[in-house]
């Protein structure tokens, strides 16, 4: 069985395609399903209610069923993720280590010629 | 109580004019890995001189240490670490600082794990949730997100819960031999731990940075890291290629950056990518290698053997009585 943090992103995924929509936990496991997988109802369940108390998603009580929604859009994640990662905001945490900075126009160029001068790397040691 | 100044000198020494001296040195950009280990050597030589000269200043405390554990007699003891003019508030002071400082330590470190956890397993999940998996690389770790900006990182976890992350701007801007080596620089990060080094480094350097010591140590660790991971994947797709592919991804013009971003980062880059093109990588000779070895043990056991050394002096003297 594939971990629990895939399902939870599987989850997410369902309920950021549903839209604004909320859906059961019946719906969620039905659409997880639908691609060959077998998930128990149980399994279903106990997961989202692990994101819902990650504070990921909320719930509202339907008659007998809860009914799940997305509290953020994707949207509203990836661009955090992204601000972080292209430093326009302070990734004060250190949470991401990232692989390039910037550089300004003029040094970047300077940095092209040099490059250009420079030999082309020998063949891979292995 | 010449061995407290001795050990309050040394910290300073190392928190100081020591540690200046290492993060302005030339060769750490040729040697980034004994360069990272040196600057722990450096925190751990300073965390232990504070501890010892504490101890030693609570030293009622330290005697019955001595006493107990040499197996020493009490007067000699005394007369070996005492001085009149000390006093039993001192003692309690010295004492009750050094378990503030101990305690403030571990909050701190605790709070700040904790809040860098939390952030990488919102990461990785929207990671996961919204990026795709590398097609043609084997890798399960890497995740291709949708995104107009080229931009590469890591979020780091235990094991098969770190994340590479590339954005699909990024993989088109790069070569294929370019993005092989961007990745092998994230997994070279990964594999070398280098997201605990940076942690730790900057719980100390929160915690010391008051006292101006050891201001540097979070920034020269993150910078050597940098460094570090660029040679590990220069050594499998060559110095030349890293050193494109950083300049690809950092030349990019994009969005308003605020200016102080870019002056943040802006030098590294490119001593990174001058360093990659302008020294080939020289394997370090054996005896600079035992030098280095041996300067960084010296580092830390040097405070150990300046609190230890009268004790040792004085072991199984405890049977020739006062």
């Amino acid at each position: 069985m594939r971990p629990f943090g895939e399902l939870e992103a599987d989850i997410m995924r369902v309920l950021w395609a549903a839209g604004g929509k909320s859906l059961t936990i019946h719906e969620v496991a039905d659409a997880l399903n639908g691609d060959g997988r077998d998930l128990a109802y149980t399994t279903v369940m106990t997961v989202t209610e692990r994101l819902r108390t990650k504070g990921w998603l909320e719930r509202v009580k339907q008659g007998r069923s809860f009914r799940y929604s997305v509290l953020r859009s994707a949207d509203d994640y990836s661009a955090e993720l992204m601000e972080q990662a292209l430093e326009s905001s302070v990734d004060r945490a250190g949470a991401l280590l990232r692989f390039a900075g910037r550089l300004d126009a003029a040094e970047a160029e300077a940095l092209r010629r040099a490059l250009a001068e420079t030999p082309a790397d020998p063949a891979p040691e292995d | 109580m010449s061995v407290i100044v001795a050990l309050l000198a040394y910290a300073f020494l190392l928190g100081g004019p020591l540690a200046r001296r290492l993060a302005g040195a030339r060769w750490v950009s040729r040697a980034p890995r004994t360069a990272l280990r040196l600057w722990h050597a450096y925190a751990l030589g300073l965390l232990a001189s504070l501890t010892a000269a504490l101890v030693l200043t609570a030293h009622d405390f330290w005697e019955h240490g001595v006493v107990w554990l040499f197996h020493a007699a009490k007067p000699r003891v005394h007369a070996a670490y005492g001085g009149a003019w000390q006093v039993r508030g001192l003692a309690d002071a010295a004492l009750l600082l050094l378990f503030l400082g101990a305690a403030s330590l571990s909050v701190t470190a605790v709070r700040r794990s904790m809040r860098v956890r939390q952030e990488r397993d919102r990461h990785r999940l929207t990671a996961d949730a919204q990026g795709a998996r590398d097609g043609a690389g084997e890798d399960p770790s890497v995740r291709v997100l949708t995104h107009a900006a080229p931009a590469a990182f890591c979020i780091p976890g235990g094991g098969s819960r770190s994340r590479i992350v590339v954005t699909t701007a990024a993989r088109e801007l790069l070569s294929p031999a370019q993005y092989a080596a961007t990745l092998d620089h994230e997994r070279a990060h990964l594999r070398m731990g280098h997201h605990r080094a940076i942690l730790a480094a900057e719980v100390l350097t929160a915690a010391l940075g008051w006292a101006g010591l050891l201001r540097p140590y979070a920034g020269q660790v993150r910078r050597l890291a940098e460094m570090a991971a660029d040679d590990h994947a220069a050594r499998k797709h060559g110095r030349r290629t890293v050193a494109s592919a950083l300049l690809e991804m950092c030349s990019v013009p994009n969005r308003a950056e605020p200016p102080r971003a870019l002056a943040m980062t802006g030098p590294d880059a490119a001593e990174r990518i001058r360093r990659l093109i302008s020294s080939t990588a020289a394997a370090t000779a054996p005896l600079m290698r035992v030098l280095t070895w041996a300067l960084t043990a010296a580092t830390i056991a040097l405070p150990l053997a300046l609190a230890l050394g009268p004790a040792l002096l004085l072991a199984n003297t405890a049977h020739l009585g006062g």
